[in-house]
């Protein structure tokens, strides 16, 4: 009598296999998720977006920036971010705006004027 | 021919009387002699009469209600209102003993220095002294309104145990601090008429009289001195009040109403010669929900939201232009104050988020609260009340008033918003959004602070003002203005305390002109 092949193979290493690719593929996909490098699509902004730690929110605050500023130039605000921010980081730069009233209202939130360009390249940037 | 009517000529009499006197018992065609009539028992009238107690000075104090709310005497207030939507004239003030101070909410706060000054940017402004002078009066002005020790300069000492303010990089705004009148250890603020009644009934030298309304102010031929009063009861009985000095005392609209109505001598009323008298009006705006306070780490002390006790008083904080900034920025003194509690919408979030990474804070425990205000207007000629052919119950006149308020107004508030917003990012402390930018969008939210101020405007110039320095009326000799009215300038803080202030220092000036 042969011995089914099935039963030649013990169960247990099998499983720990299987959950073992599903895990990877659950931590991959969080990953993915949360990685910025992969999760956003690549613009001419990176450098510039790259001094924003959240993003998805100021996408959103910057889709209002642009909405409210009719023909905003996305190439002119990124030659006059990169300027701001070449030698300064972010917060250096409202620091400076802030001084010296540089100040804008997006749906009535005061806010300082870089950050909300910013802002509105990641829109642009979406 | 009038009968002699005799008052306040023996301090036994006095000292047993134990009730006021009513003026529908007085018979009709009664002429009663005083040295000094006040007309109103409201909170200007009842400090002056205190303030010259026990004074030789023979006071009669004409109030036009009883000592409580009567519908009758309250429809005498009836007027018309065009313009910006305002309270009905009827129902803004009260109109029996105690007056107005019946329904105040007990907020206290002297003007700032710069109310008083004249500013090149701001037609119309300036009183004819500066604060300086008022401040012998404070003190005791915030005794009467049982507010507390004057101590608004120490108030950060004094609440620092409840909280710190909120951080507030350097700027424009700061905190700033209000007193709170309370009535017997109560959170009620005083109701000068309850408060005050027993006291007035046993001054020796004063006669209260409810019920009394006076219906004309009689100059001499000459028109330069004020001969009598006419005064008559909603019952019918007329009769004469002859005093060798009046002050008028019934508030920031009955005050303009009085002289514009006597107008048997002089055709454009009383002091009203270079067509001042009305004009000017004013009242502070309280728009609700002006903007949306963020307090990064939702921290705030409770004095922000409520008055809170400290040392005797009663302290609730406000955010306040600097009297540099306001120059600097031709802003008035519009204030913001907080309020409840609210939820953020779903772009609100994003915002605060996106802002608070951006400064490298953590906003995780964030709290957002709505903003109040207390706003000034800038001096108006055309806001005005006037004259109708309407007359009231006793033949009066009824008053119309042209309310307006300029969008010049409404973007000055926003500057010092937008400010407070700036000083909160730089403080990495919070951040705000200014909910209104149009006109219809401020209107619609406004409300009124029952604060009417500036009709009989005080200027040492007769061409721009209604009374001198001295709240005297220009040309009449013995009549005298008290109350809000003589406000040329309004500043943000609420008026009660002020205008007591100054009524004490009229009456400091009454006592000279008396020689007591």
């Amino acid at each position: 009598m042969t011995k089914d092949w099935t039963s030649a193979i013990s169960r247990r290493p099998v499983l720990a296999g299987i959950l073992g690719v599903l895990g990877i593929a659950v931590v991959g996909g969080i990953a993915y998720e949360v990685s910025p490098r992969r999760r956003y699509k690549p613009s001419p902004f990176d450098d510039l977006l790259s001094k924003l730690s959240d993003r998805e929110n100021a996408s959103r605050v910057g889709a209002e920036v642009v909405r409210g500023t009719p023909g905003f130039n996305a190439d002119r605000t990124k030659r006059s971010l990169r300027a701001k921010l070449a030698d300064a980081t972010l917060g250096d730069a409202i620091s400076a705006d802030l001084a010296r009233d540089r100040l804008v209202e997006v749906r009535g939130w005061v806010l300082p004027e870089t950050f909300a360009s910013l802002c509105a390249l990641a829109a642009k940037a979406a | 021919m009038g009968q002699a009517f005799s008052h306040g000529d023996s301090h036994c009499e006095r000292l047993v009387l134990k009730s006021f006197l009513d003026a529908r018992s007085i018979p009709a065609g009664t002429t009663i002699d005083t040295d000094l009539a006040i007309i109103g028992g409201g909170p200007a009238g009842i400090a002056l009469a205190l303030a010259l107690a026990n004074t030789p000075i023979r006071m009669l104090m004409l109030e036009s209600g009883g000592e409580s709310f009567d519908d009758k005497t309250q429809a005498l207030y009836a007027g018309r209102e065009t313009g910006v939507s305002y309270l009905k004239l009827a129902n803004s003030r009260l109109r029996y003993f105690g007056g107005s101070s019946n329904h105040w909410g007990g907020w206290c706060r002297p003007l700032d220095a710069i109310d008083f000054e004249q500013r090149n940017w701001l037609p119309h402004s300036g009183w004819p002294f500066a604060r300086a002078e008022l401040e012998p009066y404070f003190a005791r002005a915030q005794s009467m309104c049982e507010a507390g020790p004057f101590i608004y300069d120490e108030s950060e000492k004094w609440t620092q145990a409840l909280g710190a303010p909120i951080p507030l990089g350097e700027g424009g705004v700061y905190t700033t601090y209000f007193q709170f009148s309370k009535q017997r250890d109560g959170f009620l603020p005083t109701h000068f008429g309850e408060r005050y009644g027993d006291d007035l009934k046993h001054l020796p030298n004063l006669n209260v009289m409810l019920h009394a309304n006076v219906t004309g102010l009689r100059l001499a031929s000459n028109a330069q001195s004020l001969d009598h009063l006419d005064v008559a009861t909603l019952q019918g009985n007329d009769f004469t009040v002859r005093p060798k000095y009046t002050v008028l005392a019934v508030g920031g609209i009955e005050n303009a109403r009085l002289l514009l109505a006597s107008n048997d001598v002089m055709h454009s009323g009383i002091g009203n010669g270079n067509d001042l008298v009305g004009r000017f009006f004013a009242d502070h705006p309280i728009p609700g929900g002006t903007a949306t306070i963020v307090v990064f780490n939702g921290a705030i002390a409770s004095y922000y939201q409520q008055p809170q006790p400290a040392n005797g008083a009663y302290f609730r904080a406000a955010l306040a232009p600097h009297d540099g900034f306001k120059n600097g920025h031709t802003v008035l003194c519009s204030l913001a104050t907080i309020e409840g509690e609210v939820q953020l919408d779903g772009f609100g979030q994003a915002a605060v988020a996106a802002t608070a990474s951006a400064l490298g804070v953590d906003a995780t425990n964030m709290r957002a609260f709505t903003v109040g205000c207390g706003m000034e207007l800038a001096p108006d000629p055309d806001r005005r009340v006037k004259l109708t052919d309407d007359r009231d119950a006793l033949g009066m006149p009824r008053l119309q008033l042209d309310m307006r308020i300029s969008d010049s107004d409404f973007s000055r508030y926003r500057d010092t918003l937008t400010e407070l917003g700036r000083q909160l990012l730089a403080a990495r402390s919070g951040m705000i959004r200014i909910n209104h930018k149009s006109r219809e969008s401020w209107l619609s939210v406004m409300d009124w602070g029952n604060h009417h101020m500036g009709t009989t405007r005080m200027h040492s110039d007769p061409r721009q003002g209604v009374v001198d320095p001295n709240s005297q009326v220009y040309g009449v000799h013995n009549l005298y203005v008290a109350g809000s009215s003589i406000f040329p300038t309004y500043g943000a803080s609420n008026p009660t305390l002020n205008l007591i202030a100054t009524t004490l220092r009229l009456a400091d000036h009454l006592k000279t002109v008396f020689g007591t």
